[in-house]
């Protein structure tokens, strides 16, 4: 086995009478983009927030880099290198776009607890929070409000805010959600840019965009995962095709 | 970075330059009783601004406030009433008790969000409320009659003296906000407010920032209180009364909750109302000229639906911001 | 202490925490349903007990006062969530309670000039103005039983209409989570403007009831207001189940310790300072009751299922 940054071991959840994660278990490999994909329903989004810490598994365990993370606080993860976007972009909207990627500096610097200094017009967390920004290349929207953003704007400046910690890990969910077709080749390009850098576990619906990126697939139905692979092994699986890829196109 | 201050708060510079000069104008028209109207403006602005760091910049309707304006105010009453005259030991005292206090409340109130936290933060102040009428000894109900404190060098019974060592004390709470809005911490802060999981998601733990705050806003109305107690030579119960709490609400949200001056400009319309309404009823309707209220209730709710921002949002620009921007 | 002192206190305890569920009951709806933080409704109960006694002194009928009281309330909630209140639901919390702020002012305003700033003072007829013996020798006023009996008729019912009817289905579902039931495509409107008119009115009636025994004069209601917040706080927000227990619970902790701790106080310190000391920490026992509840368990006691 190569060297796995993220283990989930038999992962369960229930909301009522509803199974939402299965007895779901997961490696995803460092380095690689890894494309988890299924119905709508299918418990996706809910086994993200298990990873990330916005919910807690009834049972299992989540391993991130071999340590033992199931109990860790959401904040806790972020600093261990979990970044996360959310599927309703998730970005601090009463501020511009600079301003958002230094707070997100800040945050990084851990020297948070400085009371007098103000923090908008200092000189290196502005160069931080443009350094930031030109990651996911947007670092000319610089001075825009965040609530005049068009929504692929702000879906970019989510991905940046999740890389500014410089995580092992980021957990993109549905990055192209309600993005024009040219947000969409353009994020697809960004997020091709970061192979490499760190790892991405990737919720699509977009199925083009998942093969063009993805190394490896893994389909969850109804909260379980029935099949894991490279993309040709799962567009050549029958399970798969019969549960998910057939019926929803 | 004081010049840097100079230009970016201007509003709060005129008004506090106005209130420096204010006894120079009741002492030319001889209006001695404004000066005590304006005295009682800075104590209830103070409190307000020291309210709005977790009302306004962190999003916390912290429902008991007053609360801590009253333990201020016991904290000069009880210490004179055993002896200890010196101001500046009474506003120590206020400061470290409001401070452990503001720190165990934050720390059980915050554990709860929405209508729980407003509700909790009223129970706290209404158990503050009754245990100090239950304290006998201390006046109970009937409140404790004290003399103005001893600030060495500064006799409070000199004209004037009382009038600026409050509003010195003014000056300086307003340049620790205008520092604090614009820190690291304040824009945490006020992240926080904007969006509570993105900033969980940057690796901090909100709870620290708004415990913080709330020990910071609990340490300012502590301090209020402890000069109200001088300013008013009386402290009771009354002074922490849940509709108190209420009305350093009504008077952020009528100045402006996301401005640094917006409390203090909500404190003078809101005294000036109380001080001119009823003087403007008589003439009107002279038989309801107590009744003032029956006007300011539907003015509140008219503020509410139709005056987004406050006095300052619409004095100001036109779009209500973080005061953190470069452009307030 | 006797046993039949403290038997006369339970009962106290019962009548005070009866009427607490009665103003109770509406409110959990209005801030679990509505997520509305409606703090004039203790002007409910001030409206109620002066339109009550205000026609009893005019008729001289105690039954007629409550029968044209009630329709008054009812009234009132309803024009009030007509013209004001509808207007808040989706503004935050802060706006909502400023504007109900601003609307208990308008209210003990419109109160002390229409009648003055005096207590208001009617009696109960005579046929109530008895005593009952609730055991041999423990006699116990027959008003307060009245008030304790229609509580509990107007809980059984008001628990009836939740749990059995469909409307009831609609407002639990609502209760538990407000987005669905805009989904189910219910009449949203309707149901709040009915909710709000008869939350009002359940105040009301409890501002009827307890005219006779306490003072009826501008601002009676916002002490209510501010126990039965903690009732709810307590119970869950939205729960009708829980606000019923936690108002027995409130009224009986509240009643009895203002008996019970001045007796106990008096034991190590000197009667005039138990005296006073003992009715304000028994207030302040109800707050930290409340405090202790929320810090174990931040949603109540019985929040509703699916919350």
């Amino acid at each position: 086995m190569t060297s796995s940054i993220l283990e989930l071991r038999s992962v369960k959840k229930k909301f009522g009478a509803l199974t939402a994660t299965d007895d779901v278990s997961l490696n995803i490999q460092k380095g690689e983009i890894h494309a988890l994909i299924g119905p709508n329903g299918a418990g996706k989004t809910t086994l993200i927030s298990q990873i990330f810490g916005n919910l807690t598994p009834d049972s299992g365990e989540i391993l991130l880099d071999g340590k033992n993370i199931t109990n860790t606080s959401v904040s806790d993860r972020a600093i261990l290198g979990i970044g996360r976007s959310f599927q309703i972009s998730n970005v601090l909207m009463d501020f511009s776009v600079l301003e958002n990627a230094i707070v997100a500096k800040i945050s990084h610097s851990r020297k948070t607890f400085r009371f007098f200094k103000p923090a908008f017009n200092d000189a290196d967390l502005i160069d931080g929070g443009l350094a930031i920004l030109k990651r996911v290349g947007i670092e000319h929207m610089s001075d825009r409000h965040v609530s005049d953003l068009a929504h692929g704007e702000r879906r970019l400046l989510e991905l940046a805010l999740a890389l500014a910690m410089q995580p092992v890990l980021v957990l993109l969910d549905e990055p192209m959600a309600g993005a024009g077709p040219e947000d969409t080749v353009f994020m697809t390009k960004v997020i091709a840019g970061l192979k490499g850098d760190t790892t991405i576990l990737l919720i699509e619906h977009d199925m083009d965009v998942v093969f063009q990126l993805a190394e490896r697939i893994s389909v969850l139905v109804e909260g379980a995962v029935i099949a894991s692979g490279s993309p040709n092994e799962i567009s050549n699986n029958t399970l798969v095709r019969e549960a998910y890829l057939g019926s929803d196109e | 970075m004081i010049l840097d201050l100079l230009k970016k708060f201007t509003t709060l510079w005129v008004i506090l330059f106005l209130l420096a000069l204010f006894p120079i104008f009741t002492a030319a028209f001889d209006l001695p009783f404004w000066n005590d109207v304006v005295m009682r403006i800075m104590l209830l602005g103070m409190a307000a601004m020291g309210l709005n760091i977790v009302f306004g910049f962190g999003g916390m309707v912290s429902f008991g406030h007053a609360a801590f304006m009253g333990i201020g105010a016991y904290c000069a009453g009880i210490s004179q009433y055993y002896g200890m005259d010196n101001g500046w030991y009474q506003l120590l005292i206020s400061v470290i008790t409001c401070g452990i206090l503001g720190l165990v409340i934050g720390f059980l109130a915050l554990r709860t969000s929405g209508i729980y936290f407003i509700m909790i933060t009223l129970a706290f102040a209404q158990m503050l409320y009754f245990f100090f009428v239950s304290l006998e000894q201390f006046g109970g109900d009937d409140g404790l009659i004290m003399d103005r404190s001893d600030f060495i060098f500064i006799d409070l019974y000199e004209p004037l003296r009382l009038y600026y060592l409050i509003f010195l004390t003014l000056v300086f709470v307003s340049i620790v906000l205008m520092l604090l809005i614009r820190s690291r911490f304040g824009v945490i802060l006020q992240a926080i407010k904007s969006n509570e999981n993105r900033v969980e998601a940057m690796g901090l733990n909100p709870l620290k920032f708004k415990i913080t705050g709330y020990v910071i806003s609990a340490v300012i109305c502590g301090v209020s209180g402890c000069l109200f107690a001088s300013w008013q030579e009386f402290v009771s119960p009354d002074i922490m009364h849940w509709t108190r709490s209420g009305d350093l609400m009504i008077i952020i949200i009528l100045g402006g909750l996301t401005y640094v001056a917006g409390p203090l400009v909500g404190a003078i319309v809101f005294l000036l109302l109380e001080e001119l309404l009823p003087d403007l009823l008589h003439v009107v309707f002279p038989s309801i000229a107590e009744n003032w209220m029956i006007i300011f209730g539907p003015l509140l709710i008219a503020v509410v639906l139709f005056g987004k921002g406050g006095l300052m949002g619409v004095v100001g620009n036109r779009f209500t911001r973080p005061a953190a921007r470069k452009d307030q | 202490m006797t046993a039949t002192l403290l038997l006369e206190q339970v009962f106290n305890g019962l009548q005070a925490g009866i009427t607490l569920f009665l103003i109770a009951a509406g409110l959990t709806l209005i801030l679990g349903i509505m997520d509305f933080v409606f703090l004039a409704h203790g002007s409910q109960v001030m409206i109620g007990a002066y339109a009550a006694s205000a026609v009893t002194i005019a008729t001289n009928n105690f039954y007629l006062g409550i029968l044209a009281a009630i329709p008054i309330t009812f009234f009132c909630g309803y024009l009030l969530e007509w013209l004001i209140i509808r207007h808040l639901y989706r503004r935050d919390h802060m706006d909502q309670v400023l504007a109900t702020f601003g609307l208990i002012l308008f209210f003990n305003e419109v109160i002390r000039i229409t009648f003055g700033p005096a207590a208001l003072f009617s009696n109960f007829p005579p046929s109530l103005a008895g005593f009952i013996e609730i055991l041999p020798d423990t006699p116990y006023p027959v008003f307060r039983i009245l008030i304790i009996l229609v509580g509990l008729v107007c809980a059984v019912a008001i628990h009836l209409f939740v749990s059995r009817t469909r409307v009831g289905a609609m407002v639990r579902a609502g209760a538990s989570n407000p987005e669905m039931t805009a989904a189910l495509g219910i009449n949203i409107k309707i149901l709040f403007r009915f909710i709000f008119a008869a939350g009002a009115t359940f105040a009301g009636l409890a501002g009827m009831m307890i005219g006779p025994l306490t003072s009826v004069e501008p601002g009676m209601g916002e002490p209510l207001l501010i126990l039965s917040l903690v009732v709810i706080i307590i119970g869950g927000i939205g729960s009708v189940r829980g606000a019923f227990i936690a108002a027995i619970i409130i009224g009986l902790v509240d009643t009895i310790g203002r008996v019970m701790l001045p007796m106990l106080f008096r034991t190590f310190m000197s009667g005039p300072t138990a005296d006073t000391a003992g009715p304000a920490l028994a207030s302040m026992s109800v707050y930290i009751l409340m405090a202790v509840v929320l810090v174990f368990k931040p949603t109540g006691l019985f929040p509703p299922k699916g919350a």
